[in-house]
């Protein structure tokens, strides 16, 4: 438990003392409960996201062809006003804040519906949005997504630049807390945890988890630096998918056809 | 070099390389190029493979008769916006469909060269094959792709999103595509030969997917393209054919009646192509323009690949010959042929002794 404070002191992401800006698809209290919206298959209702400990802090939705338009949180919850850009796919929503010493920034990247954008998700991700920033290496196509068990990699970069031997947590909504070093190119992987308190059988039995990647920096000049990248996280499949049995239904299918072909054979094959 | 040359060794080598592009292809264009170059290719390209660079057309369609029509239709809201989405994917689909017609499917699909190879793979190990299937069998057959079209990437969807079947049936035809299975284990991704056991629903659709992979690998050793006469994706291009460039055209000559090498080329078994005697297009719902009845025609002119009016490559008997001739040798080199020469090849005198 030591460890960890002093970890999350170094990183600035104290539990106890930080009150720290990030995205969430949660209000306040279901955070708290470690709950989400569903994780069915678009049959959910529409997501809100709410800019957590958001007081002073500005934002903005930064389209897939680099466009920014400011955007509206609400002072109640923080609920930020995302409307249709009119383009569709990847979108980041971006916050930041200015205090003294410090810059506070948080980002997060969702998917709206619309016309095709004619860009790539790889320039919103390569533009940089905040002087420090965790950047996902990748994120997830359509029919990907994040998931427990799985390797994800984030990239931590400062002023554009990837930043190496740099300490970075991830933290779920579920409690768990890890902690790993970016490398010479400043990428770090983590294995997402299975912390979910129950798992049901199938994807829109479980409800997503939230898990932020958090890193500080100190400048040369002794100015801080504190960045957040949140995202989703599923319950793995093999919790309810059995490969063993995939494997032995396609053998017994290749079987079956053989057998098929064999006795059909003795009538009209040819050597 | 001519005589290997030839129009189906062209088409292994185009098949090879969109198999490739297909199932790899953003090592080339990019990470997230399959979610932005068409999303409505007209092959049973994969949205599961995470490599792929481009995907099939059924999978947009099949989730929005079910997130759009279906749940709209529920809702009572407005049909024709419900169906905007699925207009935009088939005028995507028709854009690209126009310039290569059903070739698409012969020359393009991973799925259709996966089963090419295996039947290759058959003949090299000496199988007993199926050069046609009987007549009664392939008529039979044929409805099948147009009941897997309209119920599996139309029908269900929307029944579906209307709340009447469960969420397994939402995008049913993709839980049961061989194709999903093939290019993902192609790019070492198990996560697709699975059994589902979170509902009877799901277990029986992943059943039906793994086992119907298995039997599709089976049956391709011995039986030209089992799958592609059931699939769906044939079905949408035989509905579309008659918009596309590529034609396949011909000039009945009596000498026709009596030949029928044509329909026994035919991977297909499209025995029409033999016994049309007076319509000039003979691109019929099954085909999949590869081009072997023109290739194992012998007579001049009488059947021809066209790109709109522009011949591409007609019947010739030169041609004919040789290609036959590169047949029959390919046919003749297979496993059970160069163990029967080993053993039958003299023994080689022992050393030191005296021939």
């Amino acid at each position: 438990m030591g460890k960890w404070f002093l970890i999350a002191a170094m990183l600035g992401t104290s539990p106890v003392a930080s009150a720290q800006l990030f995205w969430s698809t949660q209000v306040q209290d279901e955070h708290q409960q470690g709950t989400g919206h569903g994780g069915g298959h678009g049959h959910g209702g529409p997501v809100g996201y709410y800019l957590r400990d958001g007081a002073g802090a500005t934002a903005g939705l930064w389209l897939p062809t680099l466009e920014q338009r400011p955007l509206q949180i609400a002072p109640q919850d923080g609920r930020a006003a995302v409307r249709p850009s009119g383009v569709e796919y990847y979108h980041a929503l971006v916050a930041s804040r200015e205090s003294e010493g410090l810059s506070e920034g948080a980002v997060r990247y969702i998917s709206l519906r619309g016309k095709p954008s004619g860009h790539s998700p790889s320039e919103l991700l390569v533009a940089a949005k905040l002087p420090l920033e965790v950047v996902p290496d990748p994120l997830p196509r359509e029919h990907g997504r994040y998931q427990s068990r799985k390797l994800a990699t984030f990239l931590v970069r400062a002023d554009g630049k990837p930043l190496a031997g740099r300490t970075v947590a991830l933290e779920t909504s579920h409690g768990t807390r890890l902690f790993a070093n970016t490398d010479a190119e400043g990428r770090v992987t983590f294995s997402l945890p299975e912390d979910f308190p129950q798992i049901g059988a199938g994807r829109s039995a479980n409800r997503p988890g939230e898990f932020r990647v958090s890193v500080s920096h100190r400048a040369e000049g002794g100015h801080r630096y504190r960045t957040a990248l949140s995202a989703d996280y599923h319950v793995n499949p093999d919790n309810w998918q059995s490969g063993l049995g995939g494997k032995a239904a396609a053998l017994a299918g290749f079987l079956v056809g053989l057998g098929v072909l064999g006795f059909a054979g003795r009538k009209g094959a040819r050597g | 070099m001519v005589a290997v040359m030839n129009l189906s060794f062209i088409r292994k080598l185009v098949q090879l390389a969109a198999f490739l592009f297909l199932v790899y292809g953003s090592v080339w264009v990019g990470f997230y190029s399959a979610d932005k170059i068409s999303g409505a290719f007209p092959v049973l390209a994969c949205a599961y493979d995470q490599q792929t660079a481009d995907y099939c057309a059924l999978i947009p369609f099949q989730h929005q008769m079910d997130h759009r029509v279906g749940a709209t239709l529920a809702a009572g809201g407005a049909v024709l916006a419900a169906l905007m989405p699925s207009l935009i994917t088939l005028g995507t689909f028709l854009l690209l469909f126009v310039f290569l017609n059903k070739a698409f499917c012969g020359w393009i699909c991973p799925l259709g060269f996966f089963q090419e190879v295996m039947y290759m793979i058959g003949q090299k190990l000496g199988l007993k094959r199926w050069e046609s299937l009987p007549a009664g069998v392939v008529n039979r057959i044929r409805p099948v792709k147009w009941a897997m079209l309209a119920l599996l990437v139309f029908i269900f969807p929307v029944l579906t999103g209307l709340g009447v079947t469960g969420h397994e049936l939402g995008s049913p035809y993709c839980t049961i595509c061989p194709s999903r299975i093939l290019t993902t284990l192609a790019t070492g991704d198990t996560s697709q030969l699975v059994l589902d056991t979170q509902s009877a629903g799901y277990l029986i659709m992943s059943l039906l997917g793994t086992f119907l992979f298995g039997m599709t690998a089976a049956f391709s050793l011995k039986v030209r393209q089992p799958f592609c006469r059931v699939c769906p994706m044939l079905a949408l291009h035989a509905t579309f054919r008659k918009v596309g460039l590529v034609r396949l055209v011909k000039q009945a000559k009596p000498r026709c009646e009596k030949c029928g090498l044509c329909a026994k080329a035919c991977p297909m078994d499209i025995r029409e192509i033999h016994t049309e005697m007076e319509k000039k297009d003979v691109l019929f719902a099954d085909c999949t323009l590869c081009g072997r009845c023109v290739e194992f025609c012998p007579d001049k002119d009488v059947l021809q690949l066209k790109y709109a009016v522009i011949p591409l490559f007609r019947a010739d008997p030169v041609y004919f010959k040789q290609r036959k001739k590169l047949q029959d040798r390919w046919e003749r080199h297979n496993l059970p042929a160069m163990l029967r020469r080993d053993r039958d090849r003299p023994a080689a005198p022992a050393q030191g002794q005296e021939a």
